[in-house]
Formats: structure tokens, sequence, C-alpha cells
């Protein structure tokens, strides 16, 4: 199969451009031997040829870590047969900017011989403005077939497919006319006079994003507008996720009661209700958050208010040994650790992305909003102040959430201390993107395959660990007879570990199972207590516990375990594959662990005397 | 001797040129700053000065940068006269 890759600037349209140009149907596969992803799909216009969209770039001189095995792909790429031609996809309105990285590109693949074009996209904005580009102008200066496109409005498609259908066919006719060897400087230069003789007007496109920035970047006011949408980020988790979460479990216990009603009671009718319909819907209900806080980030990131929160957190983060560009892996790390691990790629300095990747464990992850949720409902009561308009529950909640990142916070500034003057730190330096609507096809395809990969990656090992769980708590002796099952037998065996917080063999047990996925231990405890769907249930889970006479004490104490413990497999194997070896995940496991242990230890004790 | 002014010291909404880079920023860096555009010879014009000391923003190039202050002070700079430059303020 022939295949076009599309290289370009981060912000350059190109993921759009590809959407557009692909099917539904698309791949997406890591380079060898690390995450990151590069997607690919067939051609709209001619399903024999495959369009595979690069991960983007600044230049072939590649700085962070993404840069480096994008580019080192690119020069294994170049050399491959069905590789029939190149696209450098270029910002039409970032002109000099994008024209460098055009230089190296057609550089390469006229020394390779490789057909290349270059998609000159964003010409709505161009032609919004009313501005006068001369593509035949440019297409002379680089030597190369240039043509103007608009993914966002589809425009410029018959002449791609033109272009395209000659790199299958007649690729000599795409052969680069004209050398691009020299110096950066020499480079840029080039750069600066294309754009200064064919694009005087560029500082009147800055214009509308310098307005912007000056609300969004405001004092005052672009502080508060920061803290409102971090506030709408936090609380649209919540309420836009629960009605999905909702119908989700009402499909899984309609379907999983129809199945049973039809089963012969015994063995076979438990298995299938609890640990087959209790698995599926254990992982299936963190779906809607994920997809949730994915489309919010993902939107956030693509208007280009992202990069403006980043610069606005830079300092105080800045205090605890951490960069502005933390701050997104940080808040991905709310929904979950594995993407928030993969978004910390693109923190050049290597000090700050290790620290970044060493305390986003504590960010306090979807996985361990239902223990949250449990606890919060048993230890704290209903009501609030001003009328119930801020609940005590929901304080608790924030309260949770900020103790994980403050001890985070804590944690960085003791390590970046430790590693001071570290040769290789890199500073600050980011560009502004220009504000842009995100369009909904690549937002789309982002909230899909994040939730489907969540599905595949972690919910096989959730689903595995229910398994395990129900069987040992099953056998020897049946349903009913939780203790006096094996897995009374694990739980006694730590029992001596977990006294001196309050706490019995049950939570033991919860404790163990939610080493594997946090999110078990709800399922696990209702399991125990001899409650049905518990996590359906907390209400009747809460009841069951108050029953119990759960300390207050206690429970605060395993509240604060749970934020800080690193209890989760798939976290630890992906810093594994990050750092390239087992020492930093065994150093959080062990770590976090104690430290979880002795936090909760104070908590025990200095609750009573409060 | 007079001594070079930074584009750290840069007031908001004006304009200078960039004189040269520090040696002490690293190799790689100091070739991703040239690769930007940000280079000695530029125009450069301060968009924005943060409070509390945050990272500036600064336009160059015909790009926007939010560039700290570990950066910004290791960039050397001549500062504008009043009408002697390219104007770039008036379109800010």
């Amino acid at each position: 199969m022939s295949k076009i890759l599309l290289m370009g600037n981060p912000n350059s349209g190109k993921t759009l451009l590809f959407n557009q140009l692909t099917g539904l149907k698309r791949k997406v596969a890591n380079f060898p031997g690390v995450t990151v992803e590069i997607t690919s799909g067939s051609y709209f216009e001619d399903p024999e040829l495959e369009i595979v969209d690069f991960p983007g770039v600044y230049s072939l001189h590649p700085l962070t870590q993404d840069e480096k095995i994008a580019v080192e792909n690119f020069d294994k790429f170049i050399h491959h047969d069905q590789i029939t031609a190149v696209v450098c996809v270029l910002d039409a309105t970032r002109l000099q900017r994008s024209l460098y990285l055009a230089f190296q590109v057609i550089e390469k693949c006229r020394q390779n011989n490789k057909a290349v074009f270059v998609a000159l996209n964003m010409m709505d904005e161009i032609i919004l403005r009313k501005i006068d580009l001369r593509i035949e102008k440019i297409e002379e200066a680089l030597g190369v077939k240039t043509i103007g496109v608009s993914a966002r409005r589809s425009l410029g498609f018959a002449d791609f497919k033109e272009l395209a259908t000659q790199a299958k066919n007649n690729p000599e006719n795409l052969h680069a006319k004209l050398s691009f060897e020299g110096s950066v400087a020499s480079l840029k230069d080039k750069a600066k006079k294309i754009e200064s003789e064919l694009f005087p007007n560029i500082s009147l496109i800055l214009k509308s994003q310098n307005r912007l920035d000056r609300l969004f970047l405001s004092n005052w006011l672009g502080g508060a507008l920061f803290l409102l949408t971090m506030l709408f980020l936090f609380q649209s988790i919540f309420t836009w996720a629960t009605p999905m979460i909702d119908f989700i479990d009402m499909c899984i216990s309609t379907t999983g009661s129809w199945v049973v009603e039809r089963l012969p009671e015994g063995f076979v009718s438990h298995f299938v209700e609890d640990a087959l319909f209790g698995g599926v819907g254990s992982f299936l209900v963190f779906v809607p958050q994920i997809a949730v806080l994915t489309l919010i980030i993902g939107f956030l990131e693509d208007s280009g208010y992202l990069v403006r929160a980043a610069i606005i957190c830079h300092k105080p983060l800045s205090f605890f040994g951490l960069s502005g560009k933390s701050f997104i892996p940080l808040l991905s790390g709310h929904a979950c650790a594995i993407p928030a691990i993969f978004a910390s790629r693109t923190i050049e300095s290597p000090l700050k992305r290790k620290i970044t990747m060493a305390v986003l464990p504590l960010m306090s992850c979807s996985a361990r909003l239902p223990v949250y949720g449990l606890f919060v409902a048993v230890l704290i009561p209903s009501g609030g102040f001003f009328g119930g308009l801020v609940g005590y529950q929901g304080l608790a909640f924030l309260a949770c959430y900020l103790t994980g990142i403050v001890v985070a916070l804590l944690i960085s500034a003791m390590l970046s201390k430790w590693a001071k003057n570290t040769p290789d730190d890199v500073p600050f330096v980011l560009e502004l993107p220009p504000y842009r609507w995100p369009h909904w096809k690549p937002l789309w395809r982002k909230v899909s395959s994040d939730s489907w990969a969540f599905i595949q990656k972690a919910g096989g090992v959730i689903f595995a660990v229910t398994m395990v769980i129900w069987f040992l708590g099953y056998f020897p002796n049946g349903a009913d007879h939780l203790d006096t099952s094996f897995l009374s037998y694990l739980g006694k065996a730590i029992e001596p570990v977990l006294s001196p917080l309050g706490l019995d063999w049950k939570f033991g047990v919860a404790i163990l199972t939610s080493f594997l996925a946090r999110e078990v231990f709800v399922g696990t405890l209702g399991t125990l207590y001899g409650l049905e769907n518990a996590e359906d249930d907390i209400v009747g889970l809460t009841q069951t516990l108050h029953d119990h006479q759960l300390s207050l004490a206690a429970g605060l104490a395993l509240l604060m375990f749970f934020v800080i413990a690193p209890q989760c497999i798939s976290t630890l194997a992906v810093l594994k594959k990050e750092t390239g070896g087992w020492k930093m995940p065994i150093q959080i496991f062990v770590g976090y662990t104690i430290l979880a242990y002795a936090l909760a230890l104070m908590v025990y004790h200095l609750v009573p005397l409060l | 001797m007079e001594v070079m002014k930074k584009l750290w010291d840069l007031r908001e909404k004006s304009e200078a040129v960039i004189r040269s880079l520090d040696s002490s920023i690293i190799s790689s860096q100091y070739q991703r700053l040239v690769e930007l555009g940000i280079r000695d010879g530029e125009s450069v014009v301060c968009l924005k000065v943060s409070p509390f000391g945050g990272p500036r923003v600064y336009q160059v190039c015909g790009s926007v940068f939010s560039i700290a202050r570990d950066v910004a002070s290791r960039i050397s700079i001549d500062e504008a006269q009043p009408n002697s430059f390219s104007g770039l303020v008036a379109n800010v």
C-alpha cells in the first residue's frame, strides 16, 4: 500500500487535515519501543492510499523527547519505498516559522529523491482577512508544488487529490528542485525574506490574538478566568458524567438480571451476576469521566487556552521546582495518571519531566473517586454552610484533592532541592498559538480513542481482579460464607499492619485488591459486607459501615491512605516504560506506600484529639 | 562601561532589537531559540509584564512567545529610540 506522510509544526492544523482526509477507520500504532503515537488512515478519495499523521515538530533538530522520537522515525520512514510522498503542512498565518521546517523537510526529501509538496493550511483565515497571499510565489520560492487548503472549511481538497495521485503515479514530478542546505541562521534569513516579500502584513494576524491575550493573561481577570475554568472542569466531571454513568449502570444491571433470571440458581448464576456483570460494570462506569475530562482538556488545548494556563501557572509552580508545562500533566492526572504521564513528554527539561512524573500518582485520579465518595458519605454529614449552598461533603471532596496536590508540591520542591544545579535543565519558552474555535472531529476522535484505550488497557486488569476476588471470596464454602473464604485468610494475615489504624481484616482485603485497581475497593468492601452491587448502592454500603461503627478517626485515616498510596499497577508499568527501568516505579511505590501509612497513622491519632 | 540591557528589562509595550544570546544558554536550547527567531538583529516587542516575576510575553518574528526570567535575562537588547524602529508596537 502506498503511503503519504504529513509533517508540520505543532498547531499547524495537521491533525485536523488528517481527520478530514481520512475516513472513520484509522489505525493508531506506537513507534517501535516507545509510546509516541502515530496515526494512519486510508485516504477517502483513494482507499489504496494511506495517510500517516506524524507528531508535530518545530524543526528536524529535536529538543523534546516526543520530537526526538518523531524526527528519528521520519529519518527511517523516508527511506521506505512505500512512502510515495511527504506533505509539509504549513500554517499560512505563521509563514516564517512554518517555512523553516519546510526548508528542512524539502531538503531531506531532495537528498532522498522523495516526492514532496506543500499544503498551506488555514487559508480560510487569510481569505477572511482579505490578505493577498500569492501561492504561486511561494511555490517558486520553495521549488516544490504548493497548494492552499483549509482543513476547517474543507477547501483545496481537489488540489490535494491531484497531487496525491501524481505522487502515486509520477512521483518524479514532485521532486524538489531547490536545495536548502545551510546554517540555521541562513535558513531563518531566507524564511524572513520570503515572508516580508509575500506577506508584509503578518502582524495584522496577531492583532486579534493579542487582544484576547490582554483579557486571558490580564493580571486579575486572567487569574479569575483561570480559576473559573478549573472550577468548570471539576464540576463537569461530576455533573456531565453522572447521567452517563447511571445509564451504563442501568444497562448492565438490566441485562444482568435478564440473563440471571434464565439461569438455574447456584454457582453459575452467582458467577454471572456478581463476577461477570459486576466485573464489567466496575470499569465501564469510569468511561464517562475519562471521556468528559478528555473532551474538556482537548477543547482547552485546541482552542489555545491551555498554553495560557501554563503561563499563568509557571511562576507558582516554579516555587516547587516544576514548570508551567507541568500544569497540563498535573491537571490530566486528575482523570488518570497514565495519559498524564504521556502528556509530561512535552516538558523539555529532563529534570522537571522526571519530577512531574514522580508526583503525578499523587493527583487524585478518577479511580479514587468512588472511594472518596463512599467515605465522605459515611463520615461527613450532609448539609452545609449558607443554607446548604456550600456542602460539607463537597468541601471534604475538595480537601481530599487538595491534600494530594499539597503533598505533590512539597515532594517536588524536595526533589528539585536535592537535584539542584543539574546541568541539563532547560528554561521556559512557550509559543502562544492563535486562539481558534476547536473543530469537533479531532476532539471526538481523541475522546473515543482515549476511552477505548482505557477499556482495553485498564479494563482487562480490573475485570480480571474482580474475577479473582470473586473466586477467592466464593470458595471454599460458597456464597454467604465470606468470613471463612480464602479471601478472609489473606485479610486476616495483614490485619496486624492495619489494626494500628483502627481497621479490621475486611478493609485489609479491600486494600489488597485495590492495589491492582483502586476502584475495586468499593466493590470488594460491598462483597465483604454481603451487599450486591455496592458500586451502585453506596447508600446501602454507607449504612452498613455505620452499623459496623467505623470510627471517624479510622475512616479519615483510610481516606488519607488512599489519597497518597500509589495503588495502581498500570501507572507503575507505564512509569517503567517512560523512564526505561524499574528504579523510579519501585522508589515511588515503596516511598508513597510508607508515606501513606505514616500519614494515615498520624490522622488516626490526631483526630480524637480535636 | 555601559551594561547592556536585557530582554527582561524591556518595559511593556516597548520595542527593542536583540543584540546577542548569552553563551550560558545550553546549546540545544540556544539552537531552538534561534530556530524560533529569537536571535540577534530581530525586533522584539514586550506585550505583557506579568505580576510577581512570572514569564513575560514577547512578539518576535511574527510569533508570540512567553519567556521566563532565566532565559529573558540572558538575551541582550538595544532598546528603541522613539521613531527609529519598525513600528511593531503600533500594531500590537
